[in-house]
């Protein structure tokens, strides 16, 4: 590869890196946050902590004398209907009925297992907020809604991938850079060592978490510009030539199936049991269940098939259980990005391979502002870069302070049920912007994320005793017999209020103004390769160490 | 149509036409790459055999890679002006072909 073209691949990793690291960094964040939605789910909601009732409560009756008494007549635009699981232990009725000339009324109801009462229902709170923060930002309405804020975050996985093959590009030592770390050089050296070999180690994670995310996000934008340019503008049109044409009501009422009936279904080759029905047309001869099972072993978040809700006998469901190769790699995309398919240890290796891609988008970024703050890089008034490096160190580490913020305000919160997402997302603004106000009251950004990190640690395991006292379950739990996924959150949040207090504890006050120098005779020593060791005394001698850079034009786009 | 949206439309095309001879690689990776794209699938949905569900699922799984193919490209071409050029001649020759074909119903 020629100088000229090494160089504009470089700029264009670093400035895209730049431009756009900050919602690289947030979308990464909230997403290794987001994999523990069920476990953080069974941990806020007592409700969750039942256990499952053996043989549990015939519910046929209870389900249609609910949906009789809200629709009332009314056209049922959307029916679920799930089944207990160890994360939900309850039976759950969702439903969507719409009235003449108002908009569709959405209801849910949850029943116990064991007598078949109702369930309080609490409202959704900070699970989530940090999963749906991460699917589409939490787009308000007046800018486009979850449509425009899911684009946004399939962008986010566009520049991640275009990050990704630039930055591999632009390594041509890879084998050498896999094991290169020297800890004891100038700050900027270790950043970029630590950003080089954290990227590289984890680079088929990466690539697979951009793909899938870049799918899951552009496919909001994708479908309606392809049905604007092949179907001239008929949305519908294309969902139909994709999912097969609805099939409509007849208009004559039918006995449905009973949902206890229907909970004895098997997939075929497999033993798992079904998981939920979604009901179209309740209580018309034409009525459509579609039976959802959880998935045996294939990398499918659900599998399952359609059926008359009157007869029982199967149907045509469309190209949504109709296996083919397309479907079926569509399909594992959802169970690939959310680490799905391996059970809480898989979560766990998803969440420090999402950390530590977290970490590369920050070094990257202290990379950008340590060389120009402090280099010979850069055209813009020291004052600017200052600026940047404050705003990046607030808005990184606020977003770690402000998430673990949300488990404490989950415990205290007393408002209303309904307004508690709401509230939530208040809290996490607030904090959040309280947190990047900080980094600039501070004046040291080290300070800054030394200060933060403890604080969160602190609310980690702050977190763990307000559930204590709100809930009366405690990490003991883990050695009893009933409910334990809480208490294993309990305990993975004290494990990892440790382990940042540890790391809090090892950051520097401030910035060691000597580290730009790069002449210690202990570096020596840190070298992984014998030959970079040999260099540096001759270099050493020479007095000649420089940190190894790729130059960096001052143009951010060369042509 | 609207005059008032045929000047915006000719505002908007010349203004693109400035950016793109003042900055062509940038243009070409923040523009024309997408648009080159979605016109292309589009082409490639309307026109490659097979059944219409199985294309759509195909060309979906295959517009990021794509769209970060070209934006790659735009920065790895020695000749500057190459991308730019060539990703506008695709987007107009796609858009060319999706507006005078039948729509796929």
């Amino acid at each position: 590869m020629d100088r000229a073209r090494h160089l504009r691949n470089y700029d264009l990793h670093s400035w895209s890196g730049l431009a756009l690291g900050l919602f690289v960094y947030i979308v990464v964040f909230s997403g290794s946050v987001a994999l523990f939605f069920h476990e953080v789910q069974s941990w806020e909601d007592p409700a969750r902590r039942l256990g499952i009732a053996e043989p549990p409560i015939e519910m046929n009756a209870i389900f249609t004398n609910w949906i009789d008494k809200h629709s009332n007549g009314d056209p049922i635009e959307f029916l679920r209907f799930t089944y207990p699981t160890a994360y939900a232990p309850y039976y759950t009725g969702r439903a969507s009925i719409k009235r003449e000339n108002e908009e569709a009324k959405f209801i849910s109801q949850r029943w116990d297992t064991s007598t078949g009462a109702p369930l309080p229902e609490r409202g959704e709170g900070m699970s989530r907020w940090l999963l749906d923060f991460h699917r589409d930002l939490m787009w308000p309405d007046f800018l486009g809604g979850h449509t425009a804020g899911r684009t946004i975050v399939g962008i986010v996985g566009i520049i991640l991938m275009l990050s990704i093959v630039t930055g591999v590009v632009a390594h041509t030592k890879i084998t050498k850079e896999l094991f290169t770390l020297r800890f004891f050089r100038s700050i900027r050296l270790k950043w970029q060592d630590a950003h080089k070999v954290l990227g590289l180690w984890g680079l088929p994670f990466y690539s697979m978490i951009a793909f899938t995310g870049a799918i899951l996000g552009v496919l909001a934008i994708i479908a309606p510009l392809i049905a604007v340019l092949t179907f001239k503008g008929d949305q519908t049109a294309l969902m139909n030539a994709v999912l097969g044409e609805p099939v409509e009501a007849s208009g004559i009422s039918a006995e449905m199936l009973s949902v206890d009936d229907l909970a004895d279904l098997k997939m075929p080759g497999s033993n798992e049991r079904v998981r939920f029905i979604t009901m179209a047309h309740y209580g018309d001869t034409n009525a459509r269940f579609d039976i959802y099972f959880a998935p045996d072993k294939e990398l499918k978040l659900v599998e399952g098939y359609q059926i008359n809700g009157v007869t029982g006998e199967k149907t045509d469901g469309g190209s949504t259980f109709r296996t083919s190769t397309a479907t079926r790699v569509l399909t594992s995309f959802s169970p690939l990005h959310f680490g799905t398919y391996g059970g809480v240890l898989l979560k766990f290796a998803y969440f420090i391979l999402g950390i530590m891609l977290s970490v590369i988008t920050a070094l990257g970024m202290m990379m950008w502002v340590e060389r120009r703050r402090h280099g010979s890089t850069g055209s813009r008034p020291k004052k600017v870069y200052e600026w940047v490096s404050k705003g990046t160190a607030g808005t990184m580490i606020g977003l770690v302070i402000a998430s673990a913020f949300l488990l404490c305000h989950d415990k205290v919160y007393t408002g209303l049920e309904e307004k508690r997402l709401f509230w939530t997302g208040i809290t996490f603004f607030l904090v959040w912007f309280m947190a990047i106000g900080f980094a600039f009251f501070r004046q040291n950004e080290y300070a800054v994320t030394k200060e933060l990190l403890t604080a969160t640690a602190l609310l980690l395991c702050s977190a763990v005793v307000l559930n204590a006292i709100k809930t009366n379950d405690t990490l003991l739990a883990i050695f009893g017999s009933g409910h334990k996924i809480a208490a294993y959150v309990d305990l993975s949040l004290v494990v990892l209020g440790l382990a940042t207090i540890a790391v809090a504890a090892k950051l520097p006050k401030a910035r060691d103004h000597n580290s730009n120098s790069g002449r210690r005779l202990s570096d020596l020593f840190i070298h992984l390769s014998l030959k970079d060791a040999v260099n540096g005394i001759r270099a050493l001698f020479a007095n000649s160490i420089k940190p190894r850079e790729m130059p960096v034009d001052k143009e951010p786009f060369r042509k | 149509m609207s005059p008032f949206l045929l000047v915006g439309i000719g505002i908007v095309m010349i203004a693109l036409a400035g950016a793109t001879f003042k900055a062509p690689r940038l243009t070409s990776i923040v523009i024309w790459a997408l648009t080159a794209t979605v016109f292309s699938t589009a082409v490639l949905l309307l026109y490659v055999p097979g059944p219409f569900a199985e294309r759509a699922l195909w060309i979906t799984i295959f517009v990021p890679v794509i769209w970060v193919a070209l934006q790659f490209w735009t920065y790895w071409d020695r000749v500057f002006w190459r991308p730019a050029a060539i990703l506008v001649l695709v987007t107009i020759i796609c858009g060319g072909i999706i507006f005078f074909s039948d729509p796929v119903i």
